[in-house]
């Protein structure tokens, strides 16, 4: 668990430093709630889905604001 | 046999030597659901040369599977342990253990309830893209100078990195290190 959770925060650090903040703030607001929600948790479905999106019309959001894991 | 989730799908099919795939499995399944969520045109390219190829085939949803796909959802969520599992990868995972295959996904819900509580999903097996790279490295099936090489060539296709405290962990598990 404490391995999961050292992962976790490895990879929400990386979502967080990576992602190119100004293209996001450009997004409309729900887009940019839901790529804001995708770097902190991690979970592309729950975020395309408040997105109003497809996973991979999500995936493509992702690709654009630089966030790679 | 494989069970493909669409977050799989959607980084792997970008990958240059993506129908490595069948290599490690005779043929895969999409459930109808899944099969949604991928609308963008070179994910759903690939999708049609699988299927034309006779590798893949789409699982027809019903009420039945996905009441036991939410169900699955509400057995984990009363775990504590277990990260949040969405709906289609419990999907994926109902279809599995109904058929016996492998079910491919990035989602780490999923993945830590198989490792936390795998005889729930029995026979289901949750293996994600590191995880088959490995196995392809490991075998010899996906050349490369090295599994870092490796990795990051997927990366650089896929557009999708790794923890590197799973690289790491799982190169030991496949001594692929």
């Amino acid at each position: 668990m404490e391995e999961w959770r050292a992962v976790d925060e490895e990879l929400r650090e990386l979502r967080r430093r990576s992602a190119d903040w100004g293209y996001i703030e450009s997004l409309p607001p729900r887009v940019r709630e839901a790529v804001e929600l995708y770097i902190e948790t991690g979970d592309i479905w729950l975020a395309a889905k408040l997105a109003g999106m497809t996973v991979s019309e999500f995936n493509e959001v992702r690709i654009r604001a630089g966030i790679l894991w | 046999m494989c069970v493909v989730d669409a977050c799989f799908v959607i980084d792997w099919s970008r990958w240059r030597r993506r129908d490595l795939l069948w290599e490690v499995f005779s043929t895969g399944f999409v459930p109808e659901p899944v099969l949604r969520e991928v609308s963008t045109p070179a994910p759903l390219r690939v999708l049609r040369e699988w299927m034309a190829a006779g590798r893949l085939t789409v699982y027809p949803s019903s009420r039945e599977l996905e009441d036991e796909a939410v169900s699955l959802v509400l057995e984990m969520r009363r775990d504590p342990r277990v990260p949040r599992i969405d709906p289609p990868e419990a999907l994926c995972v109902v279809v599995a253990r109904r058929i016996g295959a492998a079910v491919l996904s990035e989602n780490r819900g999923i993945l830590r309830a198989f490792q936390l509580a795998g005889e729930r999903l029995a026979p289901a097996v949750v293996w994600n893209s590191l995880r088959l790279l490995a196995y392809l490295y490991s075998r010899g099936l996906a050349a490369a100078s090295s599994f870092a090489d490796l990795l990051e060539e997927y990366t650089s296709d896929a557009r999708r990195a790794f923890s590197q405290r799973e690289v790491a962990a799982v190169a030991r598990e496949f001594g692929v290190g």
